[in-house]
This record gives C-alpha cells, structure tokens and sequence, in this order.
C-alpha cells in the first residue's frame, strides 16, 4: 500500500511539474502548448541517453533541462507575432516530429522498443531498498523548489509585464515591453521546467519508450491547468490531484466491469480525460481557484463575456 | 409623444460593455414616417444606442419596440424580420464579396420566400437611388471608394424594404458631393415611407432633412426638439453646441464610445 | 520525378479536403478545429462498419459515413462548442483538443489498434506514358475533384454560401442582414463532417483503417490550410496541391516516414515569411 502511495505521490509530482509549465506558458504569457508530450519527451530522452553514456544524474538533468529549454526557445520563434492558433499548430507538428524522430532513429533513441535500464541517480549511496521514498522526496523537494521560483518570477516585474503583454500585447509594446523576448524567455522557462520533469521521469520509470510521450500527457496537464484554475500554481497542485484521483480512479474501472478488455479500459480512459476536459470548459472554465490578481477583474471579465 | 404611431420606441433603456452604463434610462420615440437625427457630442453613446437598437448589445433594462411590437429579445436577424434596416458607420459591407453579391445578401435572408424576380426589382430601385454602383455590380466591395461603401451600405439596408431605417453617421468622411447624394437620397427613402433615425456630426446637413432631433448627452436624453428650434435653443447650447464644458466632461466616454465604435 | 509529381498531386487532392473543412470552420467560428484529424479517423471507421459489417459496397458506405458524421459534427457543435460561455478562440481550441481526444478513443475503443481494411474490389493500375496510376489514386482525385467542384458552387452560387461567406467575412454585419448564425454554423459543420469522412475513406482505399490514420495527415493538413491563407477555401486547394506535391518529391530524397516533418518545416517557413498564406485569410496577427 505504502509503495502505490509512494507511486501515486511520484506521478503528481511529475504531473505538477508540467502544470507549472504550462500555467507559465499558457496561464501567465497566453501561449498555447500543444506539444507538451514532445518536449516531456525529449527532456527523459535526453537525460536517458546522457546516463546510459554514463553521465551522472545531475549533469544529465542539468543538459535535459538546457536541451528542452534551448529547443522551446526556437520552437517559440516562429509564432510569437501570430495568433495563438499559430503556435498551438506549430508545438503540434513539433510534437509530432519528436515522435517521430524518438520512433525511428533507433541508433539514438532505441527506437520503438525505447530504451532500458536508466540507471538511476545516486542509486549507489541511497540503496535499491528506500529507492522509491527517496526519490518521491527529491521530487517533493524539486517541485517545492520550482513553486518558489516559479511564484517569485509571476510576481517580478517580469511577470507582471508577461501579464501586460498576455492582455494585449500592441499596448504592452507601445510602453516599450519587448514582446518578442518576454515571450521566447517565458516559453524557454516553462521549457525547462519540462525537462526537468522529463529527467525525473526517465529516472523514475527507468525504461521510456515514445509511446509515453503521447497525446494524453498534454491533455492531462491541460485539463490540470484548467481545473485548478489558469495561472494559479496553488490551484494547479488541486487539479493536478483531482486528475490523477480521476486516472486511478478509472483504473480500476476493469476490476468492476470485467468485460471490458485491457486495451478497452484504457481507451476508456482516455476517453473519459477527453470528455473531462471538454466538460471543465463548460462548467469551469476558470477552475477552482484563480489568478492572484484577484477577483474585482474577474468579475468585471466575467460581465464583459456575458 | 410616445403613442400609437410611432415606429420606435425606446423606453428606459441602459447598456453598456462591461460593468458600467453607456446609455441610461433613455427613453424616446420616433414617430412613424419622420426623420429624427439623434444628436449628442463625442462619447454621448449614440453608437451604443443605435447598436442597442439594432440588436448587437443586450441593454440592461428597458424595452425597445418597433411598431408597437417588443423586440427587447430578439437578435438582430429577427429585428431585421421584423423590418429594422441598420447602416452601421464602419464596417457596413462585406469587404470579399461583390457589390452585386452584398445586395443581394440585403435581400434573401430578410425576403427569403420571395423569387429572383423580386430581387432583381428591388435592386434596379436601390440602384435608380444610387446610379454610381450599377457599373460596379461584379466589383469587390473592398475596391469600393469610400462614398461608393457607404452608398452600397445604405442600399443594403433598404433593398429588403425595412419600414424603420437606423443610419449611423450615414455622411461620415464623405466629400461634399456624396454628403449631399446620400442626404437626398435619405429623403427620398423617407418620403416613401420609412421611418429614418440617424445619428449625423454634421448638424447643418441633418436638420435640412430631419423633422425631429433628440439629444443624447452623457449617456442620457435630456430632450426632443423640432428641428427648425433646435439650434436657436438655449438649453441645447448649453449643453452641447457653444457647452465645451458639457463635451469635456465625457472625456472618459469617449474612449468606450470609441471602443464601441 | 514526374512520377512523384502525379503522386504529389493525387495527395494533394487527398489532403484538400479536409484543409477545406478546416478553413470553412476557422473562417465561420474563428478557431482552429484541431479535431480534425480524429473526424477523418471517425468518417474511415464509420465506413468500415458500413462495408465490413453490414456489408455495403464501398460505393454506399462513403456517402453513410458522409452523412452520419456530418450528424455527429453538428451534434458537437450543439454539445460542446454551444455550450462554452467563454467562447473565445483559446477556449474552443483546447476544447477541439479534447473533442478529438474523445473521437479517436472511442474508435479505439470499440476497434483497438488492430489494423483493418475496408472491402474494395481489386483493380490493375493503370500505366502510361512510364506513369503508374493505381486505382485508388484515381478515385482519389476523382472524389476529391468532384467534392471540391460541390463546395465551390455552394460557396459561388448558393444562398448558404453566400452567408458561409458574409459571417466570415464580417459576423456582426452578417446578423444585422439577416443571417441566421446557427444555422450557418450547423450547415458548416456537416461540410466539415461530410469532406473530413471522404478523406478518411479515400485515405483508407489506399492503405488501412487503424486509429492513427487522421492523426498522420494532421500537420499537413494544418500546414495546407496555412499556406492557402486559413480561413480561404479556395486558398486550402492551392495549399493542399502544394503541400502534396512538396511531400511526394522530398520523398526521393528523405524517408517517407518524415512526411509530416517535412510538412512541419514548410508550416514554419511558411508562418515566418508570409503567415497570411499565399492568397491571405482572416485574423492572423493577435
């Protein structure tokens, strides 16, 4: 029992780390990640391969976050003046390409059968026994680390011009924010916050393969961002809870409906993180909690939609 | 002079964008077969009303009724049903599409049972009003010049035959020659019948035409007029025409009403 | 060459259809439908169970498959879309994102990944002139020419055309001349419905039915539409051709399997240069 909470905890922690990702990106620049999965991917993948090269696991940390930093940064580029739509399309097919490239350079990445045996950071002093719990606190402590630099910046004068810029950017440059490099940094952080979650995936599970950096996971981490209300990292750690309550709740599903095939359970699965995603944008769509610049602007948000 | 016969009424309306009022507690109306030019300085709302009017923004409060009938809830589409034509002062023709497709746009969907044939008519009589757009029937409307959109606005508004006209600054950036076409021509829609209410920042023009004028001032209507009286009124210099005070105090309207623009 | 030249074409004509769907929906409802590529998946399999299980010839199975899906299209529009207050383009967008989600999963669902195919006649592809055109591709371009000669006059000659046109040309106008929003959209949605379940046959003619299938042309779909300026059909056509003939030639000189990559380089290109698209659509700078 202690071992699936351990489990459990680990995933949330990994979950939260993408929601932070995305309540920077999206939440405080407006810029739509829809290649969250991708960039996941190629922050494990990198650490992955730098350790079977015998890196040690901060160094190959440290390169995965650079690695998914660097590429946001460029995949960025290419849309900042546009529409969101725009960006939305282009982290995509971004996406794509890293599924691509993960299933088929087989000299690099293993290809479709991933790659095995992660050796996991110091798994020498810690001992394979306490293994799991230590690193579930590593992880605790990376996201509580994360939190505060992550809160810091929203309320820095970086934040709040990412913020000016998010509501309308034409007025944010006529007071001489600069756009464009507000929002590359912004992309490039909330970059590697992705990678850093991908490392510890990779450590975590210790075999990755790129099945696991599909679709699902962007849409877990937008329905997390959702509920837990756009832009508020102390919401996010609710919704990110209530996904995953929602995951393993429906895993169980097969126990209870044992007509249901493994495969069918899990479509059924997705399906039901599908429609909760869709329902949230009906019901809730400004989640549970809300942005610290609170609600006298909500309200007044809310009546002009209305 | 709210009755029986008149084709507008507007009665306690208030609306606005987001948490506060354009327009408050207005009330007015216009009598069937009258022009009546809404007057107001910048910021007054006059676009807002006229929007209200046409159905674009829910008001508040209040009711709205054409030909006695309550239209409050309705959208713009049934307005139109109901026989409300609106030139708005921008954005009044579909940019992409032919002059020729535009009118016709006017008139299908308002006159939808009727046959081609009737479409046709009606166009030759859009186009008798206005002669300079029957060579540009096959052209796109975004190559129009800006006299030309305006009077292609107007006759889309008219083609279905509304029985209430809202025109908003219909002589809006027009040199002198269109100003003087599109106010006779606002005339002669009139004496056919419709009911025309306007908004015109050019007073001199308007009162040739017009037989009542309201003032909007700071969101409220603070009076009706016969338009041979209004300009020599006292009270209506005051507030509005020598009153820059009465301007100045809508400074910060002004920038919701041009948002509403 | 010539011969990738013939193969780019009849793909370009695949991948036309649904960039069509997609530009009429983002000129009408200002977002990018990024389900899109699960309708395909949707419109394939809805096929297979005409063909395969009941029976039906590939003939009456394409046209079922239209209909039923252009029904499901509107019924997500009055079921999701409709039902989102807030319904700025953000918010539409993630929730295609999660429409899609839904679609590809209850086809996997009831199908699992099992690779299946539908049941068509066998046919000798025809040779010309050193040129091979199989007759998968033939129907292709057949189907996807005659579908694109439809929108056109709907667009051009119809009264629904004319309001498809005018709302996205100007939605605030459209309603003060009497256009009906709804019903536009509705009608809009089952053009989407009925173009994106023709590729999804056309798509499975040549190869298989699996869940992947409409997730595969997405990138070039979306950047066909790009470069046809999105939100213009007639512009979609010109992209998709491009798109095609793009994809078919890098073939002789880069794996087949990076497609989508090389679709993903001309999208960015594409978006850095000339965002607009070659014959310029609607709402493109924030």
């Amino acid at each position: 029992m202690t071992g699936y909470l351990v489990a459990i905890l680990t995933f949330v922690s990994l979950a939260v780390l993408l929601g932070f990702a995305l309540n920077l990106q999206w939440g405080q620049a407006g810029m739509i990640n829809f290649g969250l999965a991708g960039f996941y991917g190629v922050g494990a993948y990198t650490a992955a391969i730098l350790s079977k090269q015998g890196a040690d696991g901060f160094t190959a940390t440290v390169a995965a976050i650079a690695m998914t930093a660097g590429l946001s940064a460029v995949v960025s580029l290419a849309t900042l003046k546009l529409r969101e739509d725009y960006l939305a399309i282009t982290t995509l097919a971004f996406s794509e390409l890293v599924r691509l490239v993960l299933t088929n350079e087989t000299w690099l990445t293993g290809g479709a059968n991933g790659i095995r045996d992660i050796p996991r950071p110091l798994i020498g002093i810690v001992g394979g026994e306490g293994y799991e719990l230590f690193f579930l606190l590593l992880c605790l402590v990376l996201v509580a680390g994360t939190y505060l630099i992550l809160e810091r910046i929203i309320r820095s004068p970086f934040g709040r011009a990412l913020r000016a810029v998010r509501e309308d950017d034409i007025v944010a440059a006529t007071l001489g924010k600069n756009v464009l490099a507000l929002r590359v940094k912004a992309f490039a952080i909330g970059g590697a916050v992705v990678g850093l979650a991908g490392a510890l995936h990779a450590y975590y599970f210790t075999y990755i393969d790129p099945g696991e950096f599909a679709g699902f996971v962007t849409v877990y981490a937008f329905m997390a961002v959702i509920v837990g209300g756009k832009g508020s990292n102390r919401g996010l750690l609710l919704g990110a809870c209530t996904v995953m309550i929602l995951l393993e709740g429906t895993r169980f599903l097969k126990d209870f409906v044992p007509f249901f095939s493994a495969q069918q359970a899990a479509s059924l699965r997705l399906m039901m993180i599908g429609a909760g995603l869709v329902l949230i944008l009906i019901f809730r769509p400004d989640g549970i909690s809300s942005e610290y610049r609170l609600s006298i602007r909500k309200s007044a948000r809310s009546e002009l939609n209305s | 002079m709210i009755g029986s016969a008149d084709s507008l009424e507007v009665r306690n309306v208030s609306a606005g964008y987001d948490a506060s009022d354009i327009i408050a507690d207005v009330t007015f109306a216009a009598t069937q077969g009258r022009i009546m030019t809404i007057a107001g300085p910048n910021g007054a709302g006059k676009s807002t009303l006229m929007k209200t009017l046409a159905g674009l923004l829910r008001p508040r409060q209040g009711q709205i009724l054409i030909d006695g009938r309550d239209v409050t809830q309705l959208s713009p589409p049934q307005r139109a049903l109901a026989g409300l034509g609106y030139v708005p002062q921008e954005r009044n023709v579909f940019k992409n599409l032919t002059v020729g497709e535009n009118l016709r746009i006017g008139f299908e969907f308002i006159r939808r049972k009727a046959p081609t044939g009737e479409f046709i008519v009606a166009r030759d009589r859009v186009l008798e009003l206005f002669p300079d757009l029957s060579p540009r029937l096959d052209d796109v409307a975004g190559t129009l010049s800006g006299g030309q959109r305006q009077m292609l606005a107007m006759g889309c508004a008219l083609i279905p035959g509304p029985t209430t006209l809202l025109l908003d600054e219909p002589s809006a950036g027009l040199s002198p020659r269109y100003v003087t076409v599109m106010m006779e021509a606002v005339a002669a829609v009139n004496r056919s019948g419709v009911t025309v209410i306007m908004i015109e920042q050019n007073l001199i023009e308007a009162m040739r035409i017009a037989h009542d004028v309201v003032l909007l001032v700071a969101g409220e209507i603070k009076g009706t007029w016969d338009s041979d009286t209004f300009l020599s009124d006292p009270l209506v210099r005051a507030l509005f025409l020598g009153g820059a005070k009465a301007a100045g105090a809508d400074h910060d309207r002004i920038s919701d009403d041009a948002s509403a623009a | 060459m010539t011969q990738a030249l013939l193969n780019g074409v009849v793909s370009g004509l695949l991948i036309a259809l649904p960039a069509i769907a997609l530009s009429l929906t983002y000129g009408i409802l200002n977002f990018a439908n990024f389900s899109v590529g699960a309708m395909i998946t949707a419109g394939a399999y809805l096929a297979y169970i005409a063909n395969a299980s009941f029976g039906a010839p590939i003939m009456l199975a394409a046209p079922i498959a239209a209909v039923v899906l252009a029904l499901i299209a509107i019924a997500i529009q009055h079921g999701v879309y409709r039902q989102i207050r807030n319904a700025d383009h953000v918010t539409l967008l993630v929730a295609s994102m999660g429409v899609a989600f839904v679609l590809e999963n209850v086809t996997r669902f009831f199908y699992g990944a099992d690779v299946r195919t539908l049941d068509v006649p066998v046919a000798r592809p025809l040779l010309w002139n050193g040129l091979r055109l199989n007759h998968e591709q033939l129907t292709i371009a057949v189907v996807a020419l005659s579908a694109m000669v439809v929108v056109g006059f709907i667009l051009k000659r119809t009264r629904l055309g004319r309001a498809m046109r005018a709302i996205s040309d100007d939605p605030d106008l459209a309603e003060v001349r009497g256009i009906r929003r709804a019903r536009t959209v509705d009608w809009t949605w089952a053009l989407s419905g009925v173009l994106t379940a023709l590729a999804g046959v056309l798509i499975a003619l040549d190869g298989v039915v699996d869940p992947t299938i409409g997730m595969n042309y997405l990138v070039s779909i979306f950047a066909a539409a790009v470069i046809g300026g999105i939100g213009n059909p007639f512009g979609a056509v010109a992209g998709a051709l491009i798109i095609g003939l793009v994809e078919e030639t890098s073939a002789l000189a880069v794996s087949t399997t990076y497609r989508q990559g090389i679709s993903f380089v001309v999208l960015v290109l594409v978006l850095l240069i000339r965002p607009q698209g070659l014959l310029g659509g609607a709402r493109v700078r924030r």
